[in-house]
């Protein structure tokens, strides 16, 4: 028995940080979704299987509606059925969508928050397939405290979006043991968009991720799942990359390099490398957006700290139809000094040479609250309306800085102010 | 602490400097460095700074220096950046010394800028110089600091107008939402609507049917009242009838015509005179073939018999050369061939011995003209001569002597007149008189001239035994002896080319030999020259006498082919009763004619055929159309065409009802048909069907609206489906909470800055502020020789100075000189240095600039104090200067103090001719900046000389005049001693970098454009060629002179004296020494192996360089046409 597995389709989304020279519809996930149904009539499977969270926003659900029905229409042709549970995004539009085209083959489980169990026969192999939906947008008791396993020898396929690990949270809270312990030889789980798995002797639970990625926070490749389900043992997981866009993070270490030819050509030599990595990937990738973090001592410290990289837009790399382009570069360097032996006078390099160097020690410094409290205050002047949303995993910060991030901020500007200082740059 | 001192320092390479130099010596207190512009007072002081901090050395140096830390040895040398260290000459780590970062710029006091701040704001400067020079203000606002961060309004406006309309098409989507509900009560409406429509429709069709019927049955009533002969008819026979006829008549015609045409093609086929079957194409073919030979059998003869008469005329030319001579009188070619051997080598010969006579006589054959063992001796006697101590001469100066003079007469008179009138012991007053006379005009002893030596044999001795005539013999003597060398070695080379002469003139011996032998067995005297034209005739001659005898054999049997070709053609034309011909032209135009004749036999035969054919058609149409009109008539039951006219004239009426008849008949099958399948309405008259139509068409009405209704909804939601509104959106929403997100990032970052910044103050305060001003208040006092006291400034920083000599009240600043604020500032400068240097416990030398020139002596004194009390505490100094009477006040100040020192000047240091003399040079009050006024941009630079732009020289050394791009600004800054850009950059560097602002930016770009551009001057050329280069690269003495002449001519391009040198200008230098020359100067950069940029390439390269700095491409073709690429 085969069965795609994919969850957090959300529809009605766009992936973040696009470039101008790509086509905007591929990176939909409309687009995603299409090719989650071409997968699955190639892969000639049984079933789809969607772990919540399809439509993006209840006031999505006309844009929404069009692509997945048109989706869903193929794969009834084709005698595929697709079975869904609604997560916190689409707990109310997507029964609404199910009961609208309840001629196709397609089934929501456990609408209501309640648990059900849906069987597909295919000859003589069976698959149980349980599902439990949202009830409403927030939901924070364990929705596995009301499952009750039936065991038959027959696989058991479980379909739950919910949030894992994550103790109080308003997203279905559940433990991975809890899952690995239930019963199902797979857990298909929805919520987080980026790859995880757990797995013990009695099964498996995996996030298979949004097909397509979404904002730059999603790293890594993206897509559907293709399992194969036997009589006996555990279930066979496929990844199936579909997203036209990948994020990645890259870190490039620029010691020791220290004109601006060696930077851009050790930043070259990153999105090379990583390009043709992604390349050895199938799949319909067409735009890589790289995430560059500088690291490492260099003399340009002082102009990177001020200025950052001037020339972002001229990295670009191409290989198998893939464009692989820097999105941002993030300066982490540090300037190329003898902090200890700069420490040792009195000027305020050396003052500041001796605030660096406790920093890097770890010494708790007094500084170091009275500043978390100032920014704390600050931050609470410019919050933001929508802070906390689960808007995007990448967006820059949701809360105010602890005394870890304020030492690292004290650090960074620290040393910025020390390049300043020594190498004075307009 | 420990005093770092240097006692060595060498610059031994530099860039733009061509010899290195070197100061020994140097004083652990004040070191004045002079030299004037350009001389290496920069690239000293960055020698010394490099040894402390080979960070900061630049690529291509190379330095050794010396320098004594905490008392001990050391030795440095730097190779770039690359920095060896040795303590007591065991090689050692760099020594342990504050970091770059800290000190490296503050240990080169700008003392422009302490001069500067008496126009600013004292306060401040204090401030600045106490923190060590490190604005802090400065450096945060730099890096965007911020204590009070806020959002800018922009993000959050785009955030807000983002959202909105997010819910905007939230609410459309909504209220679509509602109005899709509907869409069920629509749908039940719809279907009851469509049945009573669809119930219409049938009645509709019943009420047609039925009234179908009722029009057949009238139809088919009147149908039967026209002739029944007309049912078989179409109504169009009586025009198919005459048509026919009119075909029938123009057939007959033309079958007629057809046969004149027959008759005529007979009668010419007649007149042509040419058997049955005419004349064979083949045999047409082979004349023409045949015709083609005889012509070409024509020319061929034609042409043999020209060959022939040329063959003759050249053997007439020939034998009336050789004078009549007969065929048996001409030797035989072999022998020939020998002969004319002979003479080549003769002529070879020749020519080798003219070019070795002319080598021998360049080299010439003069001995010496005296031994070289005694020139020898003879400068070595006169060297010894001249080291030996000379004479010791005293004299008296004149006026000392004329005073002693009247003094002694004073004397004398004054002793005799108290002789007389006092006492006659007043006499011996006259001894001191008599004694200052002798010392006055008797001359002491002098040491004696040392004895003239005794010179080898041929020698001549000096014209007299004095220093002046001796060096000046000596001199001769080593030009003589230069010579003397040069000529022995033009010996040795003439030596070595004798045994090739003599060959040469033994191979001209036997040659001449043989040349008398040949002469006898030929009778007459060999001249070589002549003896070669004689040969040259007699290979003529009998080439001729060959060709015409080869020429007539030819000519013979083209002709008695001709004639053969001629019978073959005559025989042809026979069987169609031709002539036989007798030339080409006759059988051409035979030929011809039975071409003609041929050609119209065949077209008259193809007339025949045609017209033969015409008939046989035209005759086969009469015939069809014949049966035609008789099938008409036949049809129509009718004899001729009258009858057949009365018949169709009521056609047209039995047409139109037969026609009705048809349509309806189909339409009776169709209601029958109708009315079977719905049988309720068989019985029902037309009516009763349209009463209960126009009841059910009212209830259809509705449908259209409801449609329309439910389309405009379903319109609506497939508008929906499609479009992506919303998708968009939420996605702009993203972004712009995205910035808004990121903008806070930022915000808190900025903030996070102030707080180092701030703690960082905080710092200052409480631990560097407090000790640096307690060491500048000690340093100020001794400064001032404690006339002055700084008071430690309040919370506003308000600074104030007690007066000692003014019963110690308290001033503002502002009540200082400008030297006591100097002194202070340069307190400042040394407590903040040494407060950095505490931790290390050293003490590092200072580098000061000069300074004094501008000053008033007051002011002067008070600097000079200041920098001599900082060296009585252990700080080494090195003060640099290009002023002669700054030089001028440190030599009075060492005269007056006693402060370890020493006065350095580069030009001496470097080896220069021109020996910086500043005990001379004018004062620089006396220097005189011409002013721009009235001049353009040239002809200012023309007045001040600046030389032309030289890109072999580096970028440092360019005068100002290059780099500037306006009058008024070159004057300010000569005006300020800057003539070089090196000095500009130099007092960029120590702190002009605000003084000049935007100047500075514009002018550091058009450097680096002119640093691009010398270096692309200097891509693929060599650097200039030297002497000394040619003698290392083995070039002897013999050809030294010829080739360093050459190299000068060619501006010491090693690149071009190669290319002279393989043209073979300097006659039988070895190509071995040439490929070695060759060599040396590649692997010593004086040849390139790169080709030169072109002038393209560099203007590209410069546009582009330019661009970066924000320059335009004006600016660098400007500077391009300042040399010649």
């Amino acid at each position: 028995m085969r069965v795609i597995c994919t969850a957090d389709l959300h529809l009605g989304r766009i992936s973040s940080r696009l470039i101008n020279d790509v086509r905007a519809a591929d990176f939909t996930a409309r687009a995603a979704w299409e090719r989650v149904v071409e997968l699955a009539l190639n892969e000639k499977a049984d079933a789809v299987a969607v772990a919540g969270d399809v439509i993006d926003a209840s006031g999505n659900y006309f844009e929404a509606c069009g692509p997945l029905e048109t989706g869903l229409k193929r794969l009834s042709s084709a005698g595929i059925e697709t079975l869904f549970v609604a997560g916190n995004h689409d707990w109310n539009s997507l029964p609404r969508f199910c009961e609208q085209f309840a001629g196709l083959r397609l089934r929501l489980l456990g609408r209501g928050g309640r648990w059900e169990r849906q069987t597909i026969e295919r000859g003589d192999e069976r698959l149980h397939i349980c599902g439990w939906s949202f009830p409403a947008a927030r939901h924070t008791e364990n929705p596995l405290l009301a499952y009750r396993h039936e065991s038959d020898g027959v696989p058991v396929l479980g379909l739950l979006h919910a949030d894992v690990n994550q103790m109080g949270s308003p997203y279905g809270p559940c433990s991975s043991a809890e899952l690995l312990a239930a019963g199902p030889s797979l857990w298909l789980l929805g919520h987080v968009h980026r790859t995880n798995q757990w797995q013990d002797a009695a099964g498996i639970a995996f996030y298979p991720g949004s097909p397509q990625a979404l904002d730059p926070g999603e790293v890594g490749g993206h897509g559907a799942w293709c399992v194969d389900f036997h009589r006996a043992g555990k279930p066979n997981l496929r990844h199936c990359p579909l997203s036209t866009i990948r994020y990645e993070d890259l870190v490039v270490n620029v010691d020791g390099r220290n004109d601006e030819v060696a930077v851009e050509k050790a930043l070259h030599e990153g999105l090379e490398r990583m390009v043709q990595e992604c390349a050895k990937e199938p799949g319909p990738l067409e735009l890589l957006s790289c995430r560059v973090h500088l690291q490492g001592r260099t003399a340009l410290h002082a102009h990177l700290a001020l200025h950052g990289w001037d020339h972002v837009d001229e990295l670009r790399r191409e290989s198998n139809g893939i464009t692989a382009v820097v999105e941002r570069i993030a300066v982490n360097t540090a300037p190329v000094l003898d902090l200890p032996n700069l420490a040792r006078g009195n000027s305020p390099p050396a003052l500041l040479a001796r605030f660096l160097l406790e920093l890097e020690r770890g010494e708790n410094l007094p500084m170091i609250e009275t500043a978390r409290e100032r920014l704390g205050t600050s931050y609470q002047q410019m919050r933001i309306e929508g802070d906390g949303e689960p808007a995007g995993e990448a967006a820059p910060r949701q809360q105010a800085p602890d005394l870890e991030e304020t030492r690292q901020l004290m650090r960074r500007q620290g040393y910025r102010l020390l390049a300043q200082l020594i190498e004075p740059v307009s | 602490m420990s005093a770092f001192q240097f006692t060595r320092i060498h610059v031994r390479r530099a860039p733009g400097c061509s010899r290195g130099w070197e100061l020994r010596n140097l004083s652990a207190g004040i070191n004045v460095i002079i030299g004037p512009n350009a001389s290496g007072k920069t690239t000293t002081a960055r020698a010394i700074t490099s040894v402390i901090w080979p960070e900061k050395a630049i690529a291509h140096t190379e330095t050794e220096a010396e320098f004594c830390l905490g008392g001990k040895p050391w030795h440095a040398e730097l190779y770039g950046r690359d920095a060896f260290y040795q303590l007591n000459g065991v090689p050692e780590k760099r020594p342990a010394l504050p970091a770059v970062e800290a000190l490296g710029e503050r240990c080169n006091v700008g003392l422009h800028d302490l001069l500067r701040t008496e126009d600013k704001e004292i306060a401040q400067s204090i401030l600045l110089e106490a923190a060590g020079n490190y604005n802090l203000d400065a450096a945060g606002q730099a890096l965007g600091f911020d204590p009070n961060p806020r959002f800018g309004r922009s993000s959050r406006d785009d955030f807000g107008a983002a959202k909105n309309e997010v819910h905007r098409i939230t609410r459309e989507l909504d209220d679509l939402g509602s109005e899709s509900a509907r869409l069920g009560e629509l749908d039940a409406a719809l279907h009851y609507a469509r049945a009573a429509d669809e119930r219409a429709g049938i009645l509709a069709q019943a009420i047609e049917k039925r009234r179908s019927l009722e029009a057949y049955e009238t139809t088919a009533a009147s149908l039967k009242r026209f002739d029944a002969r007309l049912a078989a008819l179409a109504g169009t026979e009586l025009a198919q009838l005459e048509e026919r006829q009119r075909f029938f008549e123009a057939r007959c015609a033309s079958r007629d015509e057809a046969q004149r045409g027959i008759d005529n093609a007979l009668e010419q086929i007649a007149a042509c005179r040419l058997p049955k079957t005419g004349v064979a194409a083949a045999d047409i073919a082979s004349l023409k073939m045949r015709l083609e030979d005889l012509r070409r059998a024509d020319a061929a003869v034609e042409q043999l018999q020209g060959a022939k008469a040329a063959a003759q005329a050249r053997e007439q030319t020939a034998l009336d050369a050789l004078g009549r001579i007969g065929d048996t009188a001409a030797p035989d070619l072999p022998a020939l061939n020998d002969l004319a051997a002979f003479v080549r080598e003769w002529t070879e010969v020749g020519l080798d011995k003219v070019a070795t006579q002319r080598w021998r006589d360049w080299l010439g054959n003069v001995a010496p003209a005296v031994d070289l063992d005694e020139l020898r001796t003879a400068e070595v006697v006169l060297e010894q001569w001249l080291r030996t101590p000379g004479p010791v001469r005293l004299t008296v100066p004149p006026w000392l002597k004329w005073g002693m003079l009247v003094l002694a007469v004073l004397l004398a008179f004054g002793s005799a007149a108290i002789a007389l009138s006092v006492s006659p012991f007043a006499w011996l007053g006259l001894l001191p008189a008599a004694a200052l006379l002798i010392m006055a005009f008797v001359r002491p002893a002098e040491r004696p001239e040392p004895l003239p030596p005794t010179l080898p044999g041929r020698v001549s001795p000096p014209r007299q035994w004095e220093c002046s005539s001796v060096q000046r013999r000596l001199d001769e003597i080593r030009i003589d002896l230069h010579r003397a060398n040069l000529a022995a070695e033009r010996q040795r080379e003439r030596a070595a080319v004798e045994p090739a002469w003599n060959e040469i003139l033994e191979r001209k011996g036997r040659l001449e030999a043989k040349r008398r032998e040949l002469s006898e067995t030929l009778g007459c005297e060999i001249d070589p020259a002549l003896f070669l034209l004689f040969i040259e005739n007699v290979r003529i001659f009998r080439d001729a006498r060959r060709t015409s005898a080869e020429v007539q054999a030819q000519l013979g049997t083209a002709t008695a082919g001709r004639t053969e070709v001629l019978a073959a053609i005559s025989s042809a034309l026979s069987s169609f009763a031709i002539d036989a011909s007798t030339d080409f032209s006759q059988a051409h135009g035979r030929i011809e004619d039975l071409v003609s004749r041929d050609q119209k036999w065949r077209g008259a035969h193809q007339e025949k055929d045609a017209r033969e054919r015409e008939h046989r058609n035209f005759g086969q149409q009469c015939d069809s159309l014949r049966e035609e009109i008789l099938t008409i008539l036949t049809r129509a039951n009718v004899a001729d065409a009258a009858a057949l006219d009365l018949l169709l004239r009521n056609f047209e009426g039995f047409a139109k009802a037969r026609e009705e008849e048809r349509t309806l008949r189909g339409l009776r099958e169709n209601a029958e048909a109708f009315f079977r399948q719905h049988s309720e309405f068989e019985k029902r008259a037309v009516a009763d069907l349209e009463r209960e139509h126009e009841a059910t068409v009212d209830k259809a009405k509705t449908i259209e609206e409801l449609v329309a209704e439910k389309t405009g909804i379903e319109t609506k939601i497939g508008e929906a489906k499609r479009r992506t509104a919303l998708e968009n959106a939420v996605a702009k929403r993203e972004a712009a909470k995205r910035a808004l997100l990121e903008e806070r990032d930022s915000k808190l970052n900025a903030l996070s800055g102030h707080l180092v910044l701030e703690d960082l103050r905080r710092k200052m305060g409480e631990l560097s502020m407090p000790a640096v001003f307690e060491q500048a208040r000690n340093l100020f006092a001794r400064f001032t020789n404690h006339t002055w006291e700084l008071i430690q400034p309040d919370h506003d920083h308000n600074f104030r100075a007690r007066d000692s000599a003014a019963g110690g009240s308290s001033r503002p600043l502002a009540a200082l000189s400008s030297g006591t604020r100097v002194q202070l500032l340069l307190a400042l400068r040394a407590a903040s240095v040494a407060n950095d240097e505490r931790g290390f416990d050293i003490k590092l030398p200072l580098l000061l600039d000069e300074t004094l020139a501008n000053s008033d002596d007051r002011r002067a004194q008070d600097i000079i104090a200041a920098i001599a009390e900082l060296a009585r505490d252990g700080r080494q100094i090195f003060y640099f200067t290009a002023q002669a009477d700054e030089v001028a006040k440190w030599r009075a100040f060492f005269v007056r103090e006693d402060v370890p020192h020493g006065i350095f000047d580069l030009s001496i240091a470097r080896g220069e001719a021109a020996v910086s003399d500043f005990e001379h040079v004018s004062s620089p009050s006396a220097l005189v900046v011409p002013s721009p006024d009235g001049l353009s941009y040239d002809e200012y630079g023309a007045l001040l000389g600046a030389p032309p732009l030289d890109p072999r020289e580096e970028v440092g050394a360019v005068h100002l005049w290059h780099v500037c791009e306006d009058a008024a600004t070159l004057h300010g800054l000569l005006k300020l001693g800057l003539e070089r850009w090196g000095q500009f950059e130099d007092a960029l560097r120590h702190g002009g970098e605000k003084r000049f602002g935007d100047t500075a930016a514009r002018l550091r770009a058009n450097a680096q454009v002119i640093e691009e551009l010398c270096a692309c001057w200097r891509h693929g050329r060599g650097r200039p060629l030297v002497r000394e280069a040619l003698t290392e690269a083995g070039i002897s003495g013999v050809f030294i002179d010829r080739v360093w002449e050459i190299a000068r001519s060619l501006e010491c391009d090693a690149a071009k004296l190669m290319q002279t040198l393989d043209r073979g200008e300097v006659s039988r230098l070895r190509s071995e020494t040439r490929e070695q020359l060759r060599q040396f100067c590649v692997e010593h950069g004086y040849i390139s192996t790169d080709a030169p940029l072109s002038s393209e390439a560099i203007r590209y390269r410069l546009r582009s360089v330019a661009s970066d700095l924000g320059l335009g491409a004006d600016r660098a073709d400007f500077i391009l046409a300042k040399i010649s690429v």
